[in-house]
């Protein structure tokens, strides 16, 4: 009923407003990921990351923090896991990409069974193989990326090219 | 040991050619702090800071904390005429747009400093860009300061960022807006 009383201008507007979730841990997989934004123009974004002074970076954007679990240790992980399932279901982003590590993992493994579309683009830094968390994600990814042509296979992952 | 305050700030800011030596803030990388804390007990004179992660060493001959938030550690490291790091990319991608000659000491998995030796890898990818220079143990890097403290033009030399990939950004545009 609401949608019926809108213009075509309006409409166009509320079709605009698709929303990016760009997740990643700090430091290395942060910087690359910020590399990448240019692509979401016209998209409405949020970061999430595992430090939560990263904030200062994109004060005017929405801005999530989440645990760090860069030790990997398996409570760590589950905690991690259970804080990016509620950032989506929250968010409800159309599309989530990520750099790495794990919280990028759970990010695509959970945006893919809620029918979000996913881009996993592996960091520069695994120059001679995928990163354990960029193999796993092969089934969840819809846009499986590698940032080395040598890395690139005939089914994914991809390669498009490098942040540098 | 906290950050500095403003006025060791300002010293720091005062000096001619400061060295900033970061290791992540994940994991502490006690070989490469060691390491620059022996040079500098023969260098005195040379500012240095460092932020070294949750480490039980504290280095004799200059200061430094253990983590920082991010726009004290841009301060540092747009200040910084050296940055003596690990092979992070974080290190590296902020060197490269900040114009600053890098020394690298790759983290190796068999000293327990890190998971795997992607580091080694990266390394060896990275080495051709003329702002980085990669040493393989503590003797090197104790070499390269010198050497590169002693040739100020070098490190002071600028470069340009390399670009992001138009194809890449132009894939993930793509695929998003379908």
């Amino acid at each position: 009923m609401l949608l019926s009383r809108l213009d075509g201008k309006e409409m166009s507007q509320v079709d605009s407003k698709k929303k990016v979730l760009l997740i990643s841990s700090s430091g290395g997989h942060w910087k690359q990921l910020r590399r990448i934004e240019s692509a979401f123009e016209g998209f409405n974004k949020c970061y999430a990351t595992t430090n939560s002074s990263y904030s200062e970076f994109v004060p005017n954007e929405k801005f999530y923090s989440l645990p760090d679990a860069s030790r990997w240790n398996k409570f760590r992980l589950i905690w991690q896991a259970v804080n990016v399932l509620w950032l989506l279901i929250r968010t409800r982003p159309n599309v989530v990409v990520t750099t790495g590590a794990s919280v990028g993992f759970f990010a695509i493994f959970f945006a893919k069974k809620m029918y979000m579309k996913t881009i996993w683009l592996d960091s520069i830094a695994n120059a001679e193989e995928m990163s354990l968390s960029g193999l796993k994600v092969e089934d969840y990814a819809d846009l499986w990326l590698t940032q080395w042509e040598h890395l690139e296979k005939p089914k994914g992952p991809y390669f498009y090219g490098a942040v540098l | 040991m906290g950050a500095l305050g403003k006025t060791e700030r300002a010293l720091f800011l005062w000096g001619c050619f400061m060295i900033f030596v970061t290791v992540g803030s994940q994991l502490p990388f006690d070989r490469l702090v060691m390491a620059v804390d022996k040079w500098s007990e023969g260098n005195k004179e040379q500012d240095i800071f460092a932020q070294i992660g949750q480490s039980d060493y504290s280095p004799a001959n200059f200061k430094f904390c253990a983590s920082m938030p991010p726009s004290e550690y841009n301060y540092f490291f747009d200040k910084a005429s050296l940055i003596i790091s690990h092979v992070g990319m974080g290190t590296i991608i902020s060197a490269l747009e900040g114009n600053k000659h890098l020394l690298l000491l790759p983290r190796l998995a068999g000293l327990g400093e890190v998971r795997n030796d992607h580091q080694l890898a990266t390394a060896k990818y990275f080495s051709n860009y003329t702002n980085i220079t990669l040493v393989n143990n503590e003797g090197e890097l104790l070499s390269a300061i010198d050497f590169l403290v002693n040739h100020k033009s070098l490190v002071e030399k600028k470069i340009s960022m390399p670009p992001v990939s138009d194809t890449l950004i132009e894939a993930i545009k793509e695929y998003a807006n379908s």
